[in-house]
């Protein structure tokens, strides 16, 4: 314990410098732009990013990248509560009850539990990433291959079953996704896979390139599709504090909702969107009267707004412990990361903590930061949703251009994001979830590394995966997860979840 | 001008994406062929792609089976003016920065992406053009002192 606390202090030591809580309120000013901005997300941001981190020093780069990413989350649901949009996919649910508060004139109070919710979400959240990480540390670096391999399995089955829409086809994305991963030339006996003779793709398919082009490009087209380009109704705010009876209402959903983001976050293929499903289905299967929601229940902007800070940040558990990044987000953050040249995971806890330490330290400061971004100066953001999509998707779409050009200053990347903004609008179109593909595109080198390497151990006996009880485990509760989704009750009960949320 | 755009409902999303895993499965497995298997003590650069593309394949032609009795249906029509309009901006800036820098890519590519809002007007696209070009100088070239070709090497 007073390690912990020590290396807490050490950590807020590294986060108080001047120049990381410049960083820091960086990454939070622009974390809550993209969150307020609809049709821009935190993956495009991070991406175009990138090249702005090359010339920084790697702790202030992951402090402003982090903050980037949670402060998105209190963004999304300003948009959400007063134009009805979610400028956050994560902030979906908040539309619901929250854009409903608005209505009846209440925009101001649900606002403030939003934002007070998240933070409180935030602080909490921190503590368990600081308390968690170390222990898992120790876990992970008595892992070797095959279990290595039964988590990795586990984490892509476990995106699946999170993910929206149909199993099957969200099974067949991850495995698309891995196969994208393989293109290149493979590191163990240096043949060219899947290249057809083009020699730029000799080093494989850059994720930013991928990344950008199926959540920027592709999803620029589908919000002009959708008329993104129209004008938006802006609800007026009129109080900003909740009265007593709101506040005693949002309490219970704010501990709900930060218990269930803390936990999901940490799941592979877990994250802010599917912590914010989960809580507003929990609000409404407990309360008393399941009626009020959709009228504007205060739980359904409470449990939420709450569950999806927690599970932005919890989510670099699995990163920073394991080096295994749980969604696209964080496997930007592991690119962020390589670029430094720190390999994530048990190692880098040890090399580096002033990084590890300092970046958990920063967390809390950017949420004391945000608070004050996104209450008192609430103004100043709802003048930026006034932004016509017309003029914005320009420059959402010149900052990707540029940011995949300079992660390795080749056009060839520019023409890769094209072509896979094309892919990802034939995907929006025929209901494929992109988040698993790109899942597996991160996973698959990883994949079959510990693949070979297990086989390698066992002399190419397949029982390998099943005489260690770790990976066995892993693989077992994988099984477990895909009949149990598959199953008839449960399946109905999940497509029933997505799509009352 | 203003376009309705209406959405064509088409049934079986399932057969479509069971088409193109299946398609992609197939190719894979073709184009894979070649690649060494080795031995499982030693597996070779074809193993892991001879599973993923069986498994993927095989996921294809479930979907196209299952596509006979499940009714999902998929809007099948095509934005047609975003999707080549936002395409040919990315594609013109890919080419017009190797030929001539970022400053006329960025110009170019703004001035054909900005058509694909119906209501947009040469003006946008000029003043729009104009600002990014010099945000990005500013902040990229200048700020951050990134190797960027700004105009005409």
């Amino acid at each position: 314990m007073s390690d912990l606390v020590q290396n807490l202090i050490f950590g807020f030591g590294v986060a108080v410098t001047p120049q990381n809580l410049l960083f820091c309120l960086i990454g939070a000013l622009l974390g809550t732009l993209v969150g307020v901005l609809p049709g821009l997300g935190p993956v495009a941001t991070i991406a175009m990013l990138l090249p702005i981190t090359f010339t920084l020093p790697p702790v202030a780069a992951l402090i402003m990248l982090a903050g980037l990413y949670y402060g998105a989350q209190y963004g999304g649901s300003t948009t959400a509560i007063l134009v009805n949009i979610p400028g956050e996919s994560s902030s979906v649910v908040t539309c619901i009850d929250g854009h409903m508060m608005a209505r009846k004139g209440r925009a101001g109070s649900a606002l403030a539990i939003a934002a007070l919710g998240s933070f409180f979400a935030g602080c909490v959240a921190t503590a368990v990433v600081a308390l968690f990480s170390g222990p898992l540390v120790i876990v992970a670096s008595s892992f070797r291959s095959p279990d290595y391999f039964g988590l990795l399995v586990f984490g892509m089955v476990a995106a699946v079953v999170l993910a929206q829409g149909s199993v099957v086809r969200s099974v067949a994305m991850v495995v698309l996704g891995l196969f994208l991963g393989l293109i290149g030339t493979d590191i163990a006996s240096g043949q060219t896979r899947f290249t057809f003779g083009i020699s730029a793709l000799a080093d494989g398919v850059g994720f930013v390139p991928v990344a950008m082009g199926l959540f920027g490009i592709a999803e620029v087209i589908s919000s002009l599709e959708r008329g993104g380009a129209k004008p938006k109704v802006i609800e007026k705010i009129s109080r900003l504090w909740p009265t007593r009876e709101e506040a005693r209402q949002a309490w219970p959903a704010v501990l709900r909702g930060t218990g269930i983001g803390s936990l999901l976050g940490v799941l592979p293929g877990g994250g802010a969107l599917i912590s914010a499903f989960a809580a507003y289905m929990v609000e409404k299967k407990i309360a008393k009267d399941p009626s009020r929601f959709g009228q504007g229940a205060v739980e359904g902007v409470a449990g939420p707004e709450s569950a999806n800070n927690a599970g932005a940040q919890t989510s670099f558990i699995p990163l920073l412990a394991m080096g295994i990044p749980p969604n696209p987000v964080m496997a930007l953050m592991l690119g962020a990361m390589t670029i430094h040249g720190i390999v994530p995971g048990p190692k880098a806890m040890t090399e580096r903590p002033d990084l590890f330490w300092g970046m958990i330290a920063s967390m809390w400061i950017g949420n004391l930061m945000l608070i004050i971004i996104n209450l008192p100066l609430i103004g100043i953001w709802v003048k930026f949703l006034q932004i016509p999509y017309r003029w914005l998707y320009s420059v959402i779409l010149v900052f990707c251009c540029i940011g995949v050009y300079t992660v390795n200053n080749t056009t060839t990347d520019v023409l890769i994001m094209a072509a896979f903004g094309l892919f990802g609008y034939l995907l929006i179109k025929i209901r494929c979830e992109p988040a698993p593909l790109i899942l597996g595109f991160i996973l698959g080198p990883m994949l079959e590394e510990n693949f070979r390497r297990s086989l390698i151990i066992s002399r190419g006996s397949w029982w390998v995966f099943l005489e260690r009880p770790i990976c066995a485990g892993f693989l077992a509760l994988s099984l477990l997860f895909l009949i149990a989704v598959l199953l008839p009750g449960i399946r109905t009960g999940r497509e029933k979840a997505f799509h009352d949320a | 001008m203003v376009e309705e755009r209406k959405p064509r409902p088409v049934e079986r999303a399932d057969l479509w994406s069971g088409l193109m895993f299946a398609g992609i499965g197939a190719a894979a497995l073709w184009a894979g062929a070649d690649y060494p298997q080795g031995v499982p003590s030693r597996i070779g650069p074809g193993y892991v792609p001879r599973l993923l593309g069986m498994l993927l394949a095989g996921i294809g032609i479930f979907l196209m089976v299952r596509a006979w009795w499940t009714r999902e249906s998929i809007d099948a029509s095509v934005a047609w003016r975003p999707v080549l309009l936002i395409l040919a901006g990315v594609v013109a800036f890919a080419l017009v920065f190797d030929a001539s820098g970022l400053a006329p890519a960025i110009l170019v590519s703004v001035a054909i992406a900005n058509f694909a809002a119906p209501e947009n007007k040469w003006t946008t696209a000029v003043v729009l053009g104009a600002i990014l070009a010099f945000f990005a100088w500013a902040l990229f070239v200048k700020g951050l002192a990134l190797p960027l070709p700004v105009w005409f090497r």
